[in-house]
């Protein structure tokens, strides 16, 4: 059968699969093999299935994914989440939408201890989301800043999103994560900014929180210690030379659990729950990254790949008018796909093309980040969206969509500032001397 | 007329590695033009069809028909051929590889029975490191070194010294973080993987070898055709061992210059320094000696019989 | 059943402790003594593969995959129910020959060994099989008890919260 039909084929295959509610892993997966077994025979094929897994499963490089999220699941068992919120409510609460800038900056917090989008979110929508409701903000608006908010996860390093760009491209992690770390800082800015202008256009929506005295703000900033200290540790330690990211993880993953049982806070039942929710949140993951490199190889075969690369390369509209498309391509996938297998199908046709057309690949791995940053809070699948609804079941789909609008937006102006002034990405990788 | 086939070549180093250009490339278009283009090669490099470490599986599944093994990266799996990697035993890679290719020929069969062995060949490599040259193997105690393979490994570990754990595209970094003090490389890989602006200072010696096997699917093979089964052995050969090992190791060897003319500090090695470094690492050939034993060959003809054929090709060091 | 399954998944994520404690502990050993534990490179990995492979297991049997809801959503609960079926068969499709697959590459591994204690490779991969094995198991039980139409199966929902990226 001709190869590009083959590809067309599996691609319909695997959206059909997912619409049905198959695991989106195991959707991948199943295409995968059933396409390199229609290209190569079923014996070859088969034998794919039982290398993948276990190559994929025992992949050092691939550890940092459960072990940072480990990290955030003893940081949040052991209160550190709240005391991010607390500090921001302390030092902002009095002001209008208050409550909105305690949730972003405890996003912000929370996302430089743990390396996930949709930790960052699960746990802000039980710290800050019921807090901002008791105080009357607007629901939908509430949980859309908790959604975006948790994007923040994967730019402020550590992030497993950059990560698997690293492992994907060789482009140096430690990089990345300096890359990272500005364009995060400017999404809290950005998203200030909106509750400002929110705070002016809209006051009723955003009201008036309690003013705290100055006694107060300090006292919870001597909470922060241990959220800064980890901080401070994990990138201190990979930039200084102490060990390596891969280890950072499971070295960052053992200091949350010694301060946490240091101040008593985690005893072994928090200990076990934070154990279980980074297996559960891990294997989630993992069983999809199977998927997609089985799927992966499938394409491989059908020379898809490198077609897709060439054609790219070649389009007349000039470097940022493919870098425009490839935008709008991911725009339109991660509305529809989940992101974290759209990276992973993608990033292997879509780096070399804009590694040939003269683009940086760590800024490039910044706008990676961008791009499944939509694709979380974008209808109709938008992986926070769908995390917060299953924590807050009154507040329906559509309202946190609707939330979350405001925040695509002034994510869309990051990007274009991004895109025009790459320093903000490259400068601090540059000035760490990486 | 042969029926038209297809011959999937993997492996695991980028599109445009010496390594491609000088053995990869040449050898599927020599096949394509020896067998009329009744075998028309497909490359995919840089593990596009699987990770580095499950290659040789590759080519027994038939993912692919030929694959690029690094024997080294699944320890213990074939113990015999490690023989090739033992510290201080080889010189040039050209006729190293010619040796190393014959002498291995009698063993593949029963070490590496589950595919064909199309050809084998080395590169070799010495110390790379950031503060001081490493001349006596006392020094190794307490660094921590990045290890080409786990024979190398082994030996570091004998000599006092931890193995630092990265791949090949994060030992730059680990290099300058410090999370690693020397790394065991061959000399142009010290400049491709920018490793030259992090270790100044290299031993002048053959410290490891690296080996590296073709390896065919056997049943893709037996279906072939005569005349093309004919145009695999004419590919899969000695001849081409030795010029895959050349063309490569000597492009590896030819990197010490660029590291001379950059001002590099590159310390020449005393007969009497070699000799102190091989009765240092005398316990990795004992434990080699051990281990291919254990398959039940006789492991000690076996070295002398490597050593042997090195001598013949003048390979040995 | 439930009680045994979360045994299981307890028994898998002390795995995930103990990789933490043994990254943390070979980093503090080498960087203050210039000693490391042996095979903490490959038994980190071996411990990785464990977990995951039984932590896959018992997510397949909760139901609670990453999946895409937005056909389901809109579905009566018959409507919903079906799909979950055909869902649960195609995942016990795919995760039975897998887990077929896994366990015969594991026990053609021959030979192969940890890099440094030479411990035969097979006993870790061996049990990392075993969670495969029961992935395609619990995947079979959780369609079983979707055709009975028991209420004992989850749908995901809550469970899955935190799954993602
Ligand atoms: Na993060
Ligand atoms: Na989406």
């Amino acid at each position: 059968m001709d190869r590009d039909l083959v590809a067309l084929l599996g691609f319909v295959g695997m959206f059909v699969l997912m619409a049905l509610r198959v695991p989106i892993g195991v959707a991948m997966g199943i295409v995968g093999v059933l396409g390199f077994g229609v290209l190569t025979g079923m014996g070859p094929a088969l034998n794919l299935l039982g290398n993948v897994p276990l190559s994929v499963l025992t992949d050092y490089n691939l550890l940092v994914i459960p072990m940072f999220i480990l990290m955030g699941a003893f940081a949040s068992h052991s209160g550190m989440s709240r005391e991010l919120f607390d500090a921001g409510r302390a030092w902002f609460g009095h002001r209008r939408g208050g409550l909105a800038y305690a949730g972003i900056a405890a996003c912000g917090g929370f996302a430089a201890i743990n390396g996930s989008s949709v930790a960052t979110a699960a746990t802000m929508s039980q710290v800050a989301l019921p807090e901002m409701r008791r105080a009357g903000y607007e629901p939908g608006f509430s949980a859309g800043l908790i959604a975006a908010g948790g994007t923040l996860g994967i730019m402020i390093p550590p992030s497993t999103i950059l990560v698997l760009y690293g492992i994907m491209t060789e482009v140096d992690i430690a990089q990345l994560f300096a890359a990272g770390l500005l364009p995060g800082v400017l999404g809290v800015l950005f998203y200030v900014a909106l509750v400002q202008w929110i705070a002016i256009r809209h006051p009723q929506r955003v009201p008036l929180g309690e003013p705290h005295t100055w006694a107060e703000r300090f006292a919870t900033l001597k909470n922060l210690w241990a959220v800064l200290l980890l901080f401070l540790f994990v990138l201190g330690g990979i930039y200084g030379g102490l060990f390596t990211v891969q280890e950072a993880s499971g070295v960052g993953a053992t200091g949350t659990l010694l301060i946490g049982m240091a101040r008593g806070r985690l005893r072994w039942p928090q200990i076990r729950a934070s154990l279980v929710d980074a297996l559960r949140v891990s294997s989630g993951i993992m069983m999809i990254v199977v998927g997609a490199f089985l799927f992966g190889y499938f394409l491989t075969i059908t020379q898809f790949t490198q077609n897709a690369v060439d054609w790219l390369v070649n389009l007349p509209v000039g470097a940022y008018g493919v870098l425009a498309i490839v935008m709008v391509g991911y725009f339109i996938l991660g509305a529809v796909m989940d992101e974290l297998a759209m990276i992973l199908l993608t990033v292997p046709i879509v780096f070399p093309a804009m590694t040939q057309l003269g683009f940086d690949p760590v800024w490039f791995g910044v706008i990676v980040v961008m791009a499944v940053t939509f694709g979380m809070i974008c209808p109709p699948v938008g992986m926070n969206v769908f995390v917060i609804n299953s924590i807050a079941r009154d507040i329906p789909l559509t309202r946190i969509y609707a939330g979350t609008m405001p925040f695509i937006a002034v994510d869309l102006v990051r990007l274009v500032v991004l895109c025009a002034f790459p320093g903000i990405a490259l400068w601090l990788p540059r000035v760490l001397g990486l | 007329q042969d029926k038209p086939t297809e011959l999937k070549l993997a492996h695991w180093v980028p599109a445009n590695h010496l390594l491609a250009q000088t053995g990869f490339i040449p050898w599927g278009k020599s096949i394509e033009q020896a067998s009329g283009g009744s075998i028309k090669v497909a490359i995919f490099p840089a593990q596009q069809l699987g990770k580095a470490p499950d290659h040789y599986d590759m080519a027994r599944d038939g993912i692919a028909q030929v694959t690029f093994v690094n024997p080294g990266y699944q320890a213990g799996r074939f113990p015999i051929i490690a023989a090739g990697e033992l510290p201080f035993l080889v010189d040039k890679p050209g006729p190293a590889s010619k040796a190393l290719d014959a002498w291995y020929r009698q063993y593949a069969e029963r070490e590496m029975k589950d595919v064909k062995v199309c050809l084998t060949h080395l590169h070799v490599g010495t110390f790379h490191a950031k503060d001081k040259a490493i001349t006596d193997p006392a020094q190794i105690k307490g660094m921590k070194i990045r290890p080409a393979n786990g024979t190398v490994g082994q030996m570091v570990n004998v000599l006092g010294g931890t193995s630092v754990q990265v791949s090949a595209p994060e030992a730059r970094d680990a290099l300058s973080k410090g999370v690693a003090d020397a790394i065991t490389f061959p000399w142009n890989s010290i400049s491709s993987f920018g490793i030259d602006k992090v270790t100044k200072f290299h031993t002048d010696m053959r410290l490891y070898a690296a080996v590296f096997v073709w390896a065919m699917n056997k049943d893709w093979y037996n279906g072939l055709s005569a005349n093309q089964k004919k145009v695999m052995d004419d590919h899969c050969n000695n001849e081409w061992a030795a010029k895959v090992g050349a063309a490569w190791g000597d492009a590896e060897d030819a990197g010490r210059e660029k590291l001379v003319a950059a001002g590099h500090t590159i310390v020449p090695m005393t007969s009497a320094q070699i000799e102190t470094w091989r009765q240092a690492v005398a316990p990795v050939y004992d434990r080699w000696v051990d281990t291919a034993a254990k398959t039940g060959v006789d492991a000690r003809k076996a070295l002398a019989d490597l050593r042997a054929e090195l001598q013949k090709t003048g390979g040995a060091y | 059943m439930k009680r045994l399954v979360a045994a299981t998944e307890t028994v898998a994520a002390v795995f995930l402790l103990l990789i933490a404690l043994l990254t943390a502990a070979n980093v503090t050993l080498r960087d203050l003594f210039a000693w490391q534990i042996p095979d903490w490179f490959d038994g980190t990995k071996l411990l990785m593969g464990i977990a995951l492979f039984w932590g896959i297991a018992v997510a397949t049997y909760h139901g609670s995959h990453i999946a895409v809801d937005i056909v389901w959503e809109h579905l009566q609960r018959r409507g919903q129910r079906v799909l979950d079926i055909v869902a649960g068969f195609i995942t016990l499709a795919f995760l039975a020959p897998m887990a077929w697959m896994v366990f015969s590459k594991v026990l053609a591994s021959g030979t192969q060994a940890t890099t440094d204690l030479r411990i035969p490779l097979m006993w870790f991969t061996a049990v990392a099989a075993c969670g495969a094995a029961a992935g395609a198991w619990l995947a079979l039980a959780r369609l079983w008890t979707l055709v009975r139409g028991d209420d004992e199966a989850d749908t995901g929902g809550e469970y899955g919260a935190t799954d993602g990226p």
